[in-house]
């Protein structure tokens, strides 16, 4: 393929720098990635079994490398295992691939996996983890040393509902990171049913419409190493929504952490923080509730993201095949708009059922793309209809004016090219060479590594930011990065996607740019910091009060 | 979605059902003679009542017809449109096969066949059928439009446009082709276009609620919305109960700057929603199990919190006959068809709610409001008085015990029960007005004036709390 070609790909930018044609190679096999994802299915129809798993990239150790975490399913009723599936957790062996060290960690969680968190709810410097199961979740402590301790019980977050996605985030910016877990109907195994819909008399997987919403928790950190459920006290008790994806930012830029959350054919919720960690529902009035025709959608992953770097942050949820995925537009007066087709993202995603997503810039170039994993609820979808199970996962670049152009594999070779049966997707940068790479989390399956192996030549910044009256891994530490007129703007951000865990450092892509000339930070704590005259393709590690 | 769907469905209940086509010669020929005509009088039996919108006794009369002449194609026709009614979709899939097997060039079963599998988001099957049809009659108008809007649901715009313009060949008039083509315009960004086509849409017919609520989204995002606000008033004018409307036009009023008028229709966008979808959720849950009596009987009760009383009705009649033992449906089944003046029915409905617990206070109570509906008040206050004796303090059969008592101008009676009406419900105010009538007519001056003061502070006092609220 020409250089030429390449290009048609992927249209130009009209301000930073020319786009690059995405290349990322799927390096699972070869970085000894061996976890394969269960979902227990034993042909009983259990509803779990089609949700899938998350993944995710932090690095456990402090050595600087992102690690690896996936999540896995457990044996349903009438199925059975020699050994017990269990979660995994890989070191980053600096080159030499992915060591399994889940033995030692003491991670390998046996329950029914579904989603995780990452943060320093104890602040001691190092990352924590907490699972959201169907079944009791599961709260690990870090100990520094390369192990962490199960202090579920004593810290008090072992809820026992079916959790999906959760997040850690400072609601009230006392300092130590709070916990939302999200859960999402009241299916068990006592209730569980089979549905016709679909057609062709086939017995297929009832939809969320099948069971009762539950409500969602939020543990407020009481900063001596337990939670205390405050849900119902802070405005977020509601059994309405069918939560799947979780994500913290503030959209209002008021330097509180807001909450958006994407439901599963139920309204999606916004809460507004009031700035002491009161939330009120405001989703109809934001115009983020319903798509541009009114309708509910099937929402399942999400993102908080500023793709047209106006400062103010966007929404992105993905949705059920035959609906689009959808963008909202914050228009930074309260309201948000349903830009999907406008932004070139609504034909394209029809044909397929998507889940992990993520604003993030691919190719460095200045704006931030999407990405969207896919796969169908089916295995015997292509029976009865024109679709598959195993489904391509697709990347958006963004052209520079709004608008979005979907970019086809290089090659049959190419990790955009890989079918499978795609749930969560992790983001970060594993090999340290100044691009972000894909994790996708896959039902049944492998997951799929994907190196970003673009070639754009452009430069970019990391930035990790640790806090001191802040939460120690700056979680909801919002930053702006000035090269000319040009902002762009991000958030230190736990959970989101799909019940995933991306890099908690902050990746801007400056293009051609080769100097920051200024970054603002605003921590949680609401101190303001700038820096000015930053050297680039680096990782910048920030401390709340100065030191670099 | 929901538009497209009940539009299909809509094709089924009409000109394509109780058609009562003479059997071919080869039909004829199979049906044993004398069950022929038994069979005839079943059929007819089940057109009537599906035409007065009594799908399960349709049903029953189908099978009996279907019993005796089992390769009657009109008869599994029309039982599968009663069963399609009924949201009952494998049973109308599996009449609407056997029509085909019976007649693979019944077109209009092949095409409500297709709608099934819609329903069912079976689009896959549902366009191969919807082909067939046009194989077989190209002149099939509907089919050019229905199988136009599955694409078009897909993102397959382009085979939308060859759709439409075939459609458009044969029906140049047909305002729905221009609304599809609008709706696609506008998915494509071709707001000006989408404009047009939606215009030329309603200039063909004004009287499509979704065809306003189309262009007011387009007018929405060629920045018109003054337009839009206007589009979306006149399709709430025509469909006060379709929710899209309401929607667009707090849209419209938020860019227009008139936020507290734009919070309000949320809110009516709220509730409509929240109806419709659970409506839509019973619907789903009814498209898996037919057979589910709970779910038919919260259909029928979302349907009566619309209004939709026929509806209603129909979805309690299945419920009762899924669990003829439930008080409540028999019950319930009783008060929509009282709603709807059908008091015969109402009251079988209610007899068999009694003869399911004698002792159920609420039945005797509707039985006698249904007697008291067609005036026939001996039999209203006989059965007031057995509601009255399981539940004394009934405010509302002591009302209208009251009542019939003052007709009869027994004022003592009538004074005592109404006494009892308004001590149990102080703020019911015009048993308090009936009261203080039987007091004047008794001659109890000084009792009537304090019911009359009362009734008046009260009255008063309701003004100014609607006042307040206003």
């Amino acid at each position: 393929m020409s250089i030429v070609s390449l290009f048609l790909v992927c249209l130009m930018l009209p301000f930073a720098s020319q786009a690059a044609a995405p290349k990322f190679a799927d390096v699972t096999e070869s970085s000894g990635l061996s976890f394969r994802h269960v979902n227990g299915a034993a042909g009983e129809k259990f509803v779990i079994e089609t949700v899938g798993a998350g993944a995710g990239f932090f690095d456990f150790d402090g050595d600087g490398m992102l690690d690896i975490y996936l999540i896995n399913g457990a044996a349903t009723p009438g199925m059975s295992y020699d050994t017990p599936p269990r979660n995994a957790l890989y070191r980053n062996a600096r080159g030499a691939g992915f060591v399994d060290v889940t033995e030692l960690s003491g991670v390998g969680d046996e329950g029914y996996g579904m989603g995780m968190a990452v943060g320093d709810y104890d602040n001691d410097g190092d990352l924590d983890l907490y699972l959201g199961n169907f079944g009791a979740n599961v709260l690990y402590r870090n100990e520094g040393n390369g192990a962490f301790s199960d202090v579920t019980e004593s810290s008090g977050v072992g809820d026992e509902r079916w959790a999906t996605s959760c997040a850690f985030s400072d609601v009230d910016r006392d300092g130590f990171v709070d916990l939302y877990v999200a859960n999402y109907h009241d299916f068990s195994y006592n209730n569980h049913r089979v549905c016709a819909e679909g057609g062709s008399g086939l017995q297929l997987y009832c939809g969320p419409e099948a069971f009762d919403g539950v409500p969602d928790i939020l543990y407020k950190n009481g900063g001596d190493g337990t939670f205390v459920d405050v849900t119902l006290q802070v405005g977020l008790h509601s059994d309405a929504g069918k939560e799947l994806g979780v994500v913290f930012g503030d959209v209002d830029l008021d330097g509180d952490t807001d909450l958006y959350l994407a439901n599963d054919k139920t309204l999606n919720f916004l809460y507004l923080n009031d700035g002491r960690g009161q939330f009120e529902e405001m989703g109809l009035l934001a115009g983020t509730a319903y798509n541009e025709d009114g309708d509910v959608e099937a929402g399942m992953g999400v993102d908080m993201g500023d793709y047209d770097n106006d400062r103010y942050p966007d929404l992105f949820v993905t949705n059920f095949q035959w609906e689009t995925n959808t963008l909202y537009k914050n228009l930074g007066d309260g309201t948000f708009v349903d830009e999907t087709f406008l932004a070139g993202l609504g034909k394209g995603s029809i044909p397929y059922l998507s889940w992990g997503t993520r604003f993030f810039d691919y190719d460095s170039d200045g704006d931030r793309d999407v990405f969207i994993a896919n796969g169908h609820l089916e295995s015997d979808v292509e029976s009865y209809e024109n679709a598959t199970f195993a489904q391509r996962n697709q990347l958006f670049e963004n052209v520079g004016d709004g608008r979005f152009e979907e970019c086809e594999p290089l090659s049959a070779n190419d990790g955009l090219a890989v079918r499978k049966v795609s749930r969560g997707a992790a983001f970060g940068d594993y090999d340290e060479d100044g691009d972000i790479d894909i994790l996708v989390a896959n039902v049944d399956d492998s997951p799929t590594l994907m190196r970003n192996d673009t070639e754009a030549g452009h430069h970019w910044l990391r930035v990790r930011l640790l806090g001191k009256r802040s939460n120690g891994a700056g979680i909801d530490t919002r930053v702006e990065v000035h090269t000319g007129s040009l902002v762009q703007t991000d958030q230190v951000r736990s959970g989101s996607s799909y019940l995933s865990q991306s890099d908690l450092r902050l990746h801007f892509g400056l293009g051609a740019s080769e100097r920051v000339d200024k970054l603002v930070v605003y921590w949680p704590s609401g101190h303001v910091e700038e820096v000015v005259d930053v050297a680039v393709n680096r990782t910048l590690v920030l401390v709340e009060g100065g030191e670099e | 979605m929901r538009a497209f769907i009940l539009c299909v469905l809509t094709l089924l209940g009409c000109a394509e059902m109780e058609t009562a086509a003479p059997p071919t010669e080869t039909e004829s020929e199979r049906i044993v003679p004398g069950s022929v005509i038994e069979a005839e009088l079943h059929f007819d039996r089940g057109v009537a009542l599906a035409t007065q919108g009594r799908d399960t006794e349709a049903i029953d009369a189908y099978k009996q017809a279907r019993q005796l002449a089992p390769n009657y194609v009109k008869v599994h026709y029309n039982l599968a449109n009663a069963y399609a009614r009924q949201l009952n979709y494998p049973d109308a899939i599996e009449s609407y096969v056997r029509v085909l097997n019976l007649d693979s060039m019944h077109v209009s079963a092949r095409h409500n066949l297709a709608a099934m599998y819609v329903r069912q988001l079976n689009y896959a099957q549902a366009i191969i059928e919807h082909e067939t049809v046009l194989r077989f009659d190209p002149s099939h108008i509907t089919t050019y439009y229905d199988l136009g809007y599955i694409h078009f649901l897909r993102g397959e715009y382009e085979r939308v446009r060859e759709l439409v313009a075939e459609g458009q060949r044969r029906d140049p008039n047909n305002a729905s082709f221009y609304r599809l083509l609008g709706r696609m315009y506008a998915k494509e960004l071709e707001f000006t276009e989408a404009r047009t086509a939606l215009e030329q849409s309603i200039a063909l017919d004004s009287t499509d609620a979704a065809t306003y609520v189309d262009l007011a989204q387009v007018e929405v995002k060629l920045r018109d919305y003054s337009a839009a606000e206007r589009a979306s008033r006149q399709s709430i004018e025509l469909a006060p109960l379709e929710k899209e409307a309401y929607f667009v036009l707090a849209n419209a009023l938020r860019r227009l700057g008139k936020g507290e008028e734009s919070r309000a229709i949320l809110d009516q966008f709220s509730a409509l929603d929240a109806q419709l979808d659970k409506i839509e959720d019973q619907l789903r849950m009814l498209g898996n199990d037919p057979d589910d009596h709970e779910a038919r009987a919260m259909l029928g009760l979302l349907y009566a919190r619309q209004g939709r009383y026929g509806e209603a009705a129909e979805a309690y009649t299945l419920a009762t006959r899924l669990a003829p033992d439930s008080l409540s449906y028999q019950n319930n089944l009783g008060n929509m068809q009282l709603r709807l003046g059908q008091y015969e029915k109402a009251i079988s409905a209610y007899e068999r709610a009694l003869a399911i617990d004698p002792e159920y206070a609420e039945a005797y109570y509707n039985m006698g409001q249904a007697h008291l509906r067609q005036q026939r008040f001996t039999e209203a206050r006989t059965h007031f008085i057995e509601a009255l004796k399981r539940k004394p303090e009934d405010v509302y059969a002591n009302y209208y015990m009251g009542l019939l008592h003052a007709r009869d101008g027994d004022f003592e009676q009538a004074a005592q029960v109404l006494e009892v009406a308004v001590k149990g419900d102080p703020d019911f105010l015009d048993a308090r007005q009936k009261l203080a009538v039987s007091y004047l007519k008794l001659g109890r001056i000084e009792e009537s004036k304090r019911e009359l003061n009362t009734l008046k502070e009260r009255q008063e006092a309701a003004g100014d709390h609607a006042q307040h609220d206003h």
